[in-house]
């Protein structure tokens, strides 16, 4: 394996293995061996370029299905509520008008403070969405139609639908004054997305030595 | 241990997210009520199912 360390041999190696179609060339002892070698190097790049935005992602995730749709979505409703109950003049007060109502006015203000922020966090989601989409892109576009044939990755082909939906839906209710999606619809998928999220986390684990082991023994 | 810990969370999590949906004082919620803490009490329903088998079903499911 001596040449292997000469010039840019290795570098020549390595781009040569991840453009190999199917993955069962990578099992090869030589190639294992390699892998193994090298691995202390490997680890902390995949910890920074995706193991690391994928802690950010969830966290993202658990903050906005966890209590920022709810709160945003509940504020929603009570404030079109207001403004449908004086449309169809329920008040027992003819003159009354939701826009003078003091409670309507400090909801508007918690409302459209909080706006901006979701806006924000929404989009930073959605950004997040993209980076790990277009990883699965690349394995799909690797492995073709095998890559149905893996769990992990219709794992993640769900988890990512999951979340797009999810994050898509709450940003379409940020950014316009309507509630295009019910609160309920949103949840139910944030849930579901959340359990997806967590599972791969436990998936997550490979990259550890000492965790590596009990993973594989039970997937 | 925090493999354990991570399966708990992410069954937890769905629970404590699934309960949200549901109107305000249901009388069956996913999750039950321990402490009077939402995320806290989905942690013990799960730790109560999973770990302990204890799946307490109410008898407003009956």
């Amino acid at each position: 394996m001596d040449w292997l360390f000469e010039h840019n041999n290795a570098e020549i190696f390595i781009e040569m293995i991840s453009n190999i179609k199917g993955k069962d060339a990578l099992t090869k002892p030589p190639i294992r061996h390699f892998v193994s070698m090298m691995w202390s190097r490997y680890q902390p790049r995949i910890v920074a370029y995706v193991f690391f935005p994928y802690l950010i992602y969830l966290a993202l995730i658990c903050v906005l299905s966890g209590s920022v749709v709810d709160t945003f979505m509940k504020t929603r409703e009570q404030l079109l509520f207001m403004k449908e109950f004086d449309n169809l003049k329920l008040a027992k007060d003819p003159l009354y008008d939701y826009k003078t109502d003091l409670h309507y006015k400090a909801l508007v203000k918690i409302h459209q403070d909080n706006r901006a922020f979701f806006l924000v966090e929404s989009i930073f989601l959605l950004v997040l969405i993209v980076y790990f989409g277009i990883m699965e892109l690349k394995q799909y576009r690797e492995a073709g139609v095998a890559y149905f044939f893996d769990a992990w990755n219709l794992i993640d082909a769900t988890s990512l639908c999951l979340n797009f939906s999810f994050g898509s839906m709450f940003f379409i209710c940020v950014l316009y004054d309507e509630i295009y999606f019910p609160r309920e619809l949103i949840l139910s998928i944030a849930s579901w997305a959340m359990l997806f999220m967590w599972l791969k986390v436990f998936y997550w684990f490979r990259l550890y030595s000492s965790y590596a082991y009990y993973v594989r023994l039970i997937i | 241990m925090l493999l354990t810990l991570v399966v708990m969370f992410a069954f937890a999590n769905f629970l404590y997210v699934a309960d949200q949906t549901l109107p305000e004082n249901d009388p069956n919620p996913y999750a039950g009520v321990y402490f009077g803490y939402k995320a806290l009490d989905a942690v013990i329903t799960v730790y109560d199912m999973g770990a302990l088998l204890d799946f307490n079903v109410s008898p407003n499911y009956t």
